[in-house]
C-alpha cells in the first residue's frame, strides 16, 4: 500500500496532468543574496575579557560581540517538473563569509572599545594587546541544490517555497586586526596566527518562500527571503560561531529552451 | 552592503565615550570545583577567594581586591572583600594582610623578586591580620602557607604597565580565642601604579 502511495505521488509530482508533448520548462539563473547570520564569538582563552561578578557567566569572552554575514553569488541551472509545481536547480555558488569579533561597548558606556589579547606569557611577563576589533573573511566555492514547490498554477506572479541546500569548500582564509594603537600593526600576524580559521568544508540549509515575477518560458525574476539559514557543520566557526540566520536571495532567469507558441497555449 | 554592515559596530565603537583602566577591573570566572571561589588564573583578573571556616571569602566589584603597601621596611599584602558569596552584596566587608617584614620594594615592578616563592605563614617574620567589619582580630597562626606561584611583568601594548600576582593561599589560626581554617585561597591580582603604596620613612 505505501508502495504505491509513493509511485503515485512520484508520478504525480513529475509528470502530473501534463500533456505527453508538452516541454518541460528549463532555465539558466543568475543569483545573488546576502544572510545576515547570528553568532557568538567563539571561545578565544587568549581574550582578556571583562566579566563583572553579578553576571555569573564564567566566560572571559562573554562581553565581546560578534557579527557575521554571508554573501554570495552564482549561476544554476532550473528544470521544472511537466506539471509546473515543482522545480529542482543546481549550480555553481562563491560565498563570502565575513565575521568579526568587538568589545560589546553599546550597553556598558564605562567601559573601553577594545579587548585585551594575551600575546605571550613566560615565567617572568605577561604581554597583551590592545584590540579593537578582529575580522575574517572566508572565500568558498560550492554546490547550491534547490527544490522548489510552486502551489498555484503558473500566473504573472507566483508565490513558491524553497527547501535548499549548500555544500562549500573554503578557498581562503583572511584575518585582520584592528588594535587600539596603530603602532601595534606590526603584531598583527602575531595575534592572526592565534585566531582559528573555519575548517575547510561548510554545508548550509535554509528555507525560504518567495515571489517569481514573470510569464514560464519567458525571462523571470524572483525574490526570496530566507528562514531559517542553518549551519550544519560545525566547522565553520573561526573567530565567530555562527548560529542561524535570516537573508534574502535575487535570482534572474533565463528560458533554456524555447517553446512552439501552439504548446503554450 | 559590507561597509553597510558594520556601521552597527561603529555605532557601538562610539558610543563608548568613556575609556576606564580595564586592567582595575575584576573578571570572575567561576570555579567548577568551588563555585562560590573565583577559578586560579594568572590573567590578572583582580579576584581572589577562599574558604574562611565554611563561608566564602571572596572579591567583589566595589572593594579594591588587592593593595600593597610598604613601609617602615615590610611589605603588607591587602586582601580586600566579603564574607558570603560575590553576588551578595549585603555580607560584611573583610580584609586579610600579609606582613612581609624585610622586603620592601621601591616599585612595584620589584615585586617580581616573589615570583616562585612559599612563604611559611609560622615564620616569625611574617604577620597576619584579619579585619572583619572595621573590626581587627587578634590572629596566632597555627600553620599555614602563602604561595606566590607567578609574579610577570605586566607588558601591555609592548610597555610595562604592572606586576601580576597569582598564587594560593592557606592557614589554620586562633581568631579571637576561636579556632579558623581558612582554606582553598586563590588569588590573582593586578599591581599597578594605583595600588602599589611607598610610605615616607617616620624619623
Amino acid at each position: 500500500m505505501r508502495a504505491k502511495l509513493f509511485f503515485g505521488l512520484v508520478f504525480y509530482l513529475f509528470v502530473g496532468k501534463a500533456l505527453a508533448q508538452e516541454l518541460r520548462q528549463k532555465n539558466l539563473s543568475f543569483e545573488t543574496g546576502i544572510d545576515f547570520i547570528f553568532s557568538e564569538p567563539t571561545k578565544m582563552d587568549f581574550v582578556r575579557g571583562d566579566v563583572p561578578s553579578y553576571y555569573n557567566l564564567g566566560e572571559a569572552t562573554s562581553n565581546l560581540s560578534s557579527l557575521q554575514f554571508k554573501n554570495y553569488l552564482g549561476i544554476k541551472a532550473e528544470v521544472f517538473t511537466l506539471n509546473n509545481k515543482f522545480a529542482l536547480t543546481g549550480g555553481i555558488r562563491y560565498t563570502h563569509l565575513y565575521g568579526a569579533i568587538g568589545k560589546q561597548s553599546y550597553w556598558y558606556v564605562t567601559t573601553s572599545d577594545f579587548f585585551y589579547v594575551l600575546v605571550t606569557q613566560n615565567n617572568s611577563n605577561t604581554e597583551l594587546m590592545k584590540v579593537k576589533e578582529v575580522t575574517q573573511s572566508s572565500h568558498y566555492v560550492g554546490v547550491p541544490l534547490e527544490l522548489k514547490f510552486f502551489p498555484m498554477s503558473p500566473h504573472l506572479i507566483q508565490i513558491y517555497f524553497k527547501a535548499g541546500l549548500e555544500f562549500n569548500f573554503r578557498v581562503k582564509t583572511k584575518t585582520d586586526v584592528v588594535f587600539s594603537n596603530d603602532d601595534m600593526s606590526i603584531y598583527k600576524n602575531k595575534i592572526a596566527d592565534l585566531v582559528r580559521n573555519p575548517g575547510n568544508f561548510c554545508a548550509v540549509a535554509n528555507g525560504a518562500a518567495g515571489l517569481r515575477i514573470g510569464r514560464p518560458y519567458k525571462i523571470n525574476f524572483s525574490l526570496e527571503g530566507n528562514l531559517p539559514v542553518v549551519f550544519i557543520t560545525q566547522e565553520t566557526t573561526g573567530v565567530v560561531n555562527p548560529l542561524s540566520g535570516v537573508g534574502f536571495q535575487c535570482n534572474l532567469y533565463i528560458p533554456l529552451k524555447k517553446v512552439n507558441q501552439n504548446l503554450k497555449n | 552592503m559590507k561597509y553597510l554592515l558594520l556601521l552597527p559596530i561603529t555605532i557601538m565603537i562610539l558610543a563608548s565615550c568613556s575609556k576606564g583602566n580595564e586592567l582595575q577591573k575584576s573578571i570572575y570566572v567561576r570555579d567548577s570545583k568551588n563555585p562560590e571561589l573565583p577559578a586560579y588564573s594568572e590573567w590578572g583578573y583582580n579576584t581572589f577567594g577562599a574558604y574562611y571556616d565554611r563561608q566564602p571569602f571572596v572579591s567583589n566589584d566595589y572593594e579594591v581586591p588587592a593593595k600593597l603597601i610598604v613601609a617602615d621596611g615590610s611589605t603588607s599584602f591587602f586582601l580586600t572583600g566579603q564574607i558570603g558569596p560575590y553576588y551578595n552584596y549585603c555580607d560584611a566587608n573583610m580584609t586579610v594582610t600579609f606582613i612581609l617584614r624585610n622586603f620592601a620594594p621601591n616599585l612595584y615592578n620589584q615585586l617580581i623578586l616573589l615570583n616562585d616563592s612559599v612563604i611559611d605563614l609560622k615564620n616569625p617574620l611574617i604577620e597576619v591580620k584579619i579585619n572583619i567589619e572595621n573590626t581587627e582580630s587578634e590572629v596566632k597562626i597555627l600553620n599555614g602557607k602563602l604561595e606566590f606561584k607567578h609574579a610577570r611583568n605586566l607588558i601591555v601594548d609592548t610597555k610595562p604597565v604592572g606586576v601580576i600576582l597569582s598564587g594560593y593561599f592557606e592557614f589554620q589560626a586562633i581568631v579571637d580565642t576561636k579556632p579558623v581554617t581558612m582554606s582553598d585561597g586563590r588569588f590573582d591580582v593586578g599591581v599597578l601604579r594605583d595600588n602599589f603604596y611607598v610610605m615616607d620613612e617616620v624619623d
